[in-house]
């Protein structure tokens, strides 16, 4: 069975919109609670390392999941269907992604900032789309 | 002909969503005219203005006159900056929205000293009923957190 090199970089996210749909679905695909996901090393590959280390400080804290604006125990979201919307892009390498979540009867909404940093997209912030 | 019916309506049906575009930004624009050259004298502070409820959803301009009355914040919520000043009047320019969805979108801001488009404001624009209100302002730099329920 011949093996093929494929260059990192091939497999990189190109866009934000690409980025955030592959954070989501890795997301999904292992279901974590919002604890469980801030002790995986990956997700220092998608979120900002201040943010990571914020967010394991007020985790006890809080009861909405970051990551999905729901509540942090809300589990049973396994390869829920992730929809992106285009980004808008802002200063400083800031692309602004709507993303839809859905499985069954729920449905989400979060607005997720993201920050390009040479070839590599991080995700910096991310809100709920409720008045403040 | 068939071609030139089929473009026309191709421009028709994309006719609705890009006026809606243009709105959301021209209402922005609008309220930060206003905001800003109603921030200028020292003694005001256009948050507690009722006329800020033309531009602004009741409950956000509420919770932030709280946040002001509380002493909870270090910045300008709608500005996120602490001075205010001509400047920011003379170089603001609003791009162009995204729409998240029917009821909601997404509106750059920019008031960069460098007097070109570098926006650091996202102005979330609600719409219903025909009207329209900014429920929330965040900067892109970020990070954002929904602040404590009152």
């Amino acid at each position: 069975m011949p093996e093929f090199f494929i260059p990192v970089a091939a497999l990189a996210a190109t866009t934000p919109q690409e980025f955030v749909k592959e954070f989501y679905e890795w997301y999904f695909t292992k279901d974590y609670d919002f604890s469980d996901a801030l002790k995986q090393d990956k997700i220092l590959k998608y979120v900002d390392n201040d943010l990571v280390a914020y967010l394991k400080k007020i985790q006890d804290s809080h009861e909405v999941n970051y990551f999905t604006q729901m509540g942090s125990q809300c589990s049973g979201l396994e390869n829920a269907s992730v929809h992106v919307g285009d980004a808008l892009p802002m200063a400083d390498n800031v692309f602004v992604v709507p993303v839809t979540v859905k499985k069954e009867k729920l449905k989400n909404i979060v607005i997720v900032y993201v920050q390009k940093e040479g070839e590599k997209f991080k995700i910096s912030s991310i809100s709920d789309i409720y008045s403040y | 002909m068939k071609k030139f019916i089929f473009v026309c309506m191709l421009l028709a049906m994309s006719l609705p969503a890009s006026a809606h575009a243009q709105d959301d930004a021209a209402f922005v624009q609008n309220f930060y005219k206003w905001y800003i050259a109603a921030s200028l004298p020292a003694d005001k502070t256009p948050a507690f203005d009722a006329a800020i409820e033309k531009y602004v959803c009741k409950n956000t301009a509420q919770r932030v006159r709280l946040d002001y009355e509380r002493a909870v914040v270090d910045a300008d919520y709608y500005l996120k900056r602490q001075d205010v000043g001509k400047e920011q009047l003379d170089n603001l320019i609003v791009g162009k929205p995204l729409a998240v969805n029917a009821s909601l979108s997404l509106v750059p801001v920019s008031m960069s000293e460098k007097k070109e488009y570098s926006p650091d404001l996202v102005v979330y624009v609600e719409k219903e009923n025909g009207g329209m209100c900014i429920s929330k302002v965040e900067s892109s730099p970020g990070p954002n957190f929904r602040g404590d329920a009152y």
